[in-house]
C-alpha cells in the first residue's frame, strides 16, 4: 500500500461470485470536504445507496433540516439476536467460498447445536453453540422494525447448503491422521487420556470444523464459535456453518465411548479479522473463551496444551485473544506447545505384495494404522517412519511405537507463552482481556422522540441513508 | 465540484480458461490499495486493451455518460454500489461442467466519476457523442475501450472509479437465467 498515492481503495469485494474495488482521488475529495466536511463524509461513507429520483431528494433534503434521529451503537450479536441473522441487510446474499451439492436433509439442521455437543458433561460448561443456534433463530423483535428493513427475511437455515472444498478434506485427513496418534496409546494399552492434553485447534472456521470431524473418533470436540454470519459480516462464519451442516452427520453418530476422550477445543482463526468500515463492513468479530487456567488444572486435571495452527509460519505465537490464557496456563504449571497443520504429509506406502511396506503394514495393522489409512496416509512428519516420533517431540505419553525418523525442523516445540500488549491482551501476567474501542458493535439509527431502533445504519433501504445520499456533492 | 459519469460494462461468455479471464482476474487481483495518476491510467490502458482483444465475443452491454450533477452522481453511486452490495454477483456456484451445453457468462464493469468540464470530461464527452442508432453496437463498444487503451483517462479529473467482474472464479458463472433477472435487464444485445 502506498499511503500518499492520490487514488486511495476505500471498498474492494474478493469473492468467488465478483471481484473489484472503487478508488477515491483523495485531493479531488478533499475540495469537496472544505465545502461541506460533513456531508462529504456521509456521502463516502454511504456511498452506494441508490436514490429514488430527484424528487425524493428534495423531500429528504427537506426532512435533513429538522433531524428525526440519532446514532448508537449495540452489540452486533445482539442486533442480530433481536431483528435477525442479517439485521439492516436482508435480501443481500450470504456469499459460500463453495458449496457441495449432495443428497442433504436439512430437517436434520434443527438438531445441530445439540449434535455437536460435547458428549462429556464436565465439558458441556465450555461450548459455545452460538453459531449453530443461528439456523433457526426466530428474531424476537423483528416485527418492531419498519417493514422495509424487514421484507423477504428468511431463516439461515432455508439457504444453507453443507460446504466442502478440497481444504476442508485436507483437514479432516489431518485431524485423523492426528487422532491416530492417540489411537496409539490405546493400541498399546493405554489411553488417549494418557497424554494429559487438551487440543486447541485455531484454523480457518471450515477447516477447523474438518480437522475436529477427522478427531472426533478419539477426541470430544467443544466448538467455540461465538457469533452469526452476515451478509456483511467481516468473520465468514457461513463457512464454518456450512462445514458443520456437511460433517453433521458423522459427528452425531459418533459411537459411545467406553473411557473418557481427550477434550479438542475448535476455534475459527479469522474471529479478529481487521475491521474498518461501519459502512460496508458488519463487526461479527468475537474473542475465544476458553477455560481459565484453574479450571484447566483442577477440573479438568490437564497438564499439556496443545495449540493446532495452520502453517509452521504461524507457530511462533498464538492469536492476540489467546496470549493472557496461555500465559496464565504457563504460570500454572501447564506446558501449551504448538503443532502446526503442515507438519501432516502424504506418502501412500508401497502395498506390492513383495515390497517390505506390505508385510510391515499387515503384521502391524490395528487402529493407528486403521486411522492413518483411513486419511489416505498422512503423517506426522510426512512419513510412516516419523509418525510414532510425535511423543518424543512431545514427551507427554510414552511413545506407542519406536519411530525410525525425526521431524528436522519443527518450530512449535519451541514455542513459550509470553506475555505481549496487543489489542486484545495486556502485556501483563495478569489476565484483564481488553477489548478494542467498539468490538462487535454495529452502528444503528434511533429514532429522536422514542428511542426506539430504526435499523441499521448501513441499510439499504433505511430512509436515513436517502438523507445522506441526496445531499451528498 | 460539479461531476460527470462515464460507464461501460460488457457481458460475454464466460470460460475460465481463457486469457481474457485469467488476465482481467490477474489485473484486478493485483490492482494496489493506493496508486499514483500513471499507475491508474496504465492499468485502465492494459484492461482496455484485453477486452478489446476479446470484442467480438461481447454479446450484451450498457454504457452511461451523464454531465448533469443529479444524473451523474446517481448514475455513479448506482454502478459502485455494486461492490458493496454484490448484486448481481451469484451467491452459490453454477457449476462448470462444459459439457452440460450451457452457457455461462461474465461481465466487466468499469465507472469513472469525472470533474465536469475538465479536459478528460470532454473528450469523453465527445467520443460518447454517438448518435442513437449506434448505441448498442460492438463497434461503438470498441470506440470506448479503444479510446481508453490509447490513454484518453487524465486520473488527475478522474474523482473516483470503480472496476469490477463478475465471476472471480470458475464455476461460478453466470447463467442466461441470471441474465434474465430484473437486475440484467439494463444489458443490450450487442450487433
Amino acid at each position: 500500500m502506498n499511503g500518499n498515492a492520490p487514488f486511495q481503495r476505500d471498498c474492494v469485494v474478493d469473492k468467488p461470485g465478483i471481484v473489484g474495488a472503487r478508488w477515491w482521488h483523495t485531493a479531488l475529495a478533499h475540495e469537496d470536504a472544505k465545502i461541506a466536511r460533513r456531508t462529504a463524509i456521509r456521502t463516502i461513507l454511504l456511498a452506494g445507496t441508490a436514490i429514488a429520483g430527484v424528487g425524493a431528494v428534495t423531500v429528504a433534503v427537506v426532512k435533513a433540516s429538522e433531524p428525526s434521529f440519532t446514532d448508537a451503537r449495540k452489540n452486533s450479536l445482539d442486533m442480530q439476536r433481536d431483528y435477525g441473522w442479517n439485521f439492516g441487510a436482508v435480501g443481500e446474499p450470504l456469499v459460500f467460498d463453495g458449496t457441495k451439492e449432495m443428497p442433504f436433509d436439512p430437517k436434520t439442521l434443527p438438531d445441530l447445536a445439540i449434535d455437536l455437543a460435547p458428549a462429556q458433561a464436565k465439558l458441556r460448561p465450555y461450548y459455545q453453540p452460538t453459531l449453530f443456534q443461528s439456523l433457526n433463530a426466530l428474531p424476537t423483535s423483528i416485527g418492531k422494525l419498519p417493514t422495509e428493513e424487514t421484507a423477504g427475511f428468511q431463516p439461515l437455515a432455508s439457504i444453507l447448503k453443507p460446504l466442502a472444498t478440497p481444504l476442508t478434506a485436507r483437514a479432516y485427513a489431518c485431524g485423523q491422521s492426528f487422532a491416530s496418534l492417540f489411537e496409539g496409546l490405546r493400541d498399546a494399552g493405554g489411553s488417549a487420556m494418557d497424554a494429559n492434553a487438551a487440543v486447541v485447534v485455531d484454523l480457518s472456521g471450515p477447516e477447523a470444523v474438518a480437522f475436529a470431524a477427522g478427531a472426533c473418533r478419539v477426541f470430544d470436540p467443544v466448538f467455540l464459535f461465538d457469533n452469526w454470519p452476515h451478509p456483511r459480516g467481516i468473520v465468514h462464519s457461513q463457512d464454518a456453518l456450512a462445514a458443520a451442516a456437511y460433517y453433521q452427520p458423522l459427528l452425531r453418530n459418533v459411537p459411545p465411548r467406553t473411557t473418557p476422550a481427550p477434550v479438542m477445543f475448535v476455534l475459527d482463526r479469522r474471529r479478529l479479522m481487521p475491521y474498518s468500515d461501519d459502512a460496508t463492513q458488519f463487526d461479527n468479530r468475537y474473542v475465544a473463551k476458553l477455560p481459565t487456567a484453574s479450571n484447566v488444572a483442577s477440573q479438568l486435571q490437564i497438564k499439556h496444551v496443545l495449540y493446532v495452527v495452520p502453517a509452521r509460519s504461524n507457530a511462533d505465537r498464538e492469536l492476540d485473544d489467546l496470549n493472557e490464557d496461555f500465559v496464565a496456563y504457563a504460570a500454572a504449571g501447564i506446558d501449551v506447545k504448538i503443532l502446526s497443520m503442515d507438519m501432516f504429509g502424504v506418502t501412500v506406502p508401497n502395498l506390492n505384495a513383495n515390497s517390505k511396506d506390505a508385510g510391515a503394514k499387515d503384521a502391524g495393522r490395528n487402529e493407528e494404522d486403521a486411522l492413518v489409512g483411513a486419511s489416505g496416509y498422512f503423517w506426522y512428519g510426512g512419513q510412516p517412519e516419523s509418525h510414532d516420533s510425535f511423543f518424543l517431540d512431545y514427551p507427554w505419553a510414552k511413545p506407542p511405537r519406536k519411530a525410525t525418523m525425526r521431524i528436522s525442523s519443527n518450530p512449535g516445540l519451541s514455542y513459550v507463552p509470553a506475555p505481549r500488549a496487543t489489542l486484545f491482551s495486556s502485556g501483563n501476567r495478569s489476565p484483564a482481556h481488553p477489548r478494542p474501542a467498539n468490538f462487535a458493535t454495529v452502528p444503528i439509527v434511533l429514532a429522536a422522540g422514542t428511542g426506539a431502533i430504526l435499523g441499521a445504519k448501513f441499510s439499504r433501504s433505511g430512509s436515513w441513508n436517502r438523507v445522506a445520499g441526496g445531499t451528498g456533492g | 465540484m460539479k461531476h460527470s459519469v462515464f460507464a461501460v460494462e460488457i457481458c460475454m461468455r464466460f470460460d475460465p480458461n481463457t486469457r481474457l479471464f485469467a488476465t482481467l482476474r490477474a489485473l484486478l487481483a493485483a490492482h494496489p490499495m493506493g496508486e499514483n495518476l500513471q499507475q491508474k491510467w496504465e492499468w485502465y490502458r492494459r484492461v482496455a486493451g484485453e477486452l478489446l482483444s476479446a470484442s467480438s465475443a461481447f454479446e450484451r452491454g450498457c454504457w452511461d455518460y451523464y454531465d448533469d450533477e443529479a444524473q451523474a452522481q446517481g448514475a455513479y453511486r448506482d454502478y459502485a454500489s455494486t461492490v458493496v452490495t454484490e448484486d448481481g454477483a451469484r451467491k452459490a456456484p453454477s457449476g462448470d461442467d462444459p459439457y452440460r451445453n450451457e452457457p455461462r457468462y461474465m461481465t466487466f464493469t468499469m465507472a469513472f466519476l469525472l470533474v465536469n468540464e475538465a479536459p478528460t470530461d470532454r473528450a469523453i464527452r465527445q467520443i460518447c457523442n454517438v448518435p442513437e442508432s449506434r448505441y448498442w453496437l460492438r463497434d461503438t463498444f470498441r470506440q470506448f475501450l479503444s479510446s481508453i487503451a490509447s490513454g484518453i483517462l487524465n486520473f488527475a479529473n478522474v474523482k473516483s472509479d470503480v472496476a469490477y467482474m463478475i465471476p472471480r472464479d470458475a464455476g461460478w458463472g453466470l447463467t442466461q437465467q441470471d441474465l434474465m433477472q430484473p437486475n440484467f435487464h439494463y444489458l443490450r444485445p450487442l450487433v
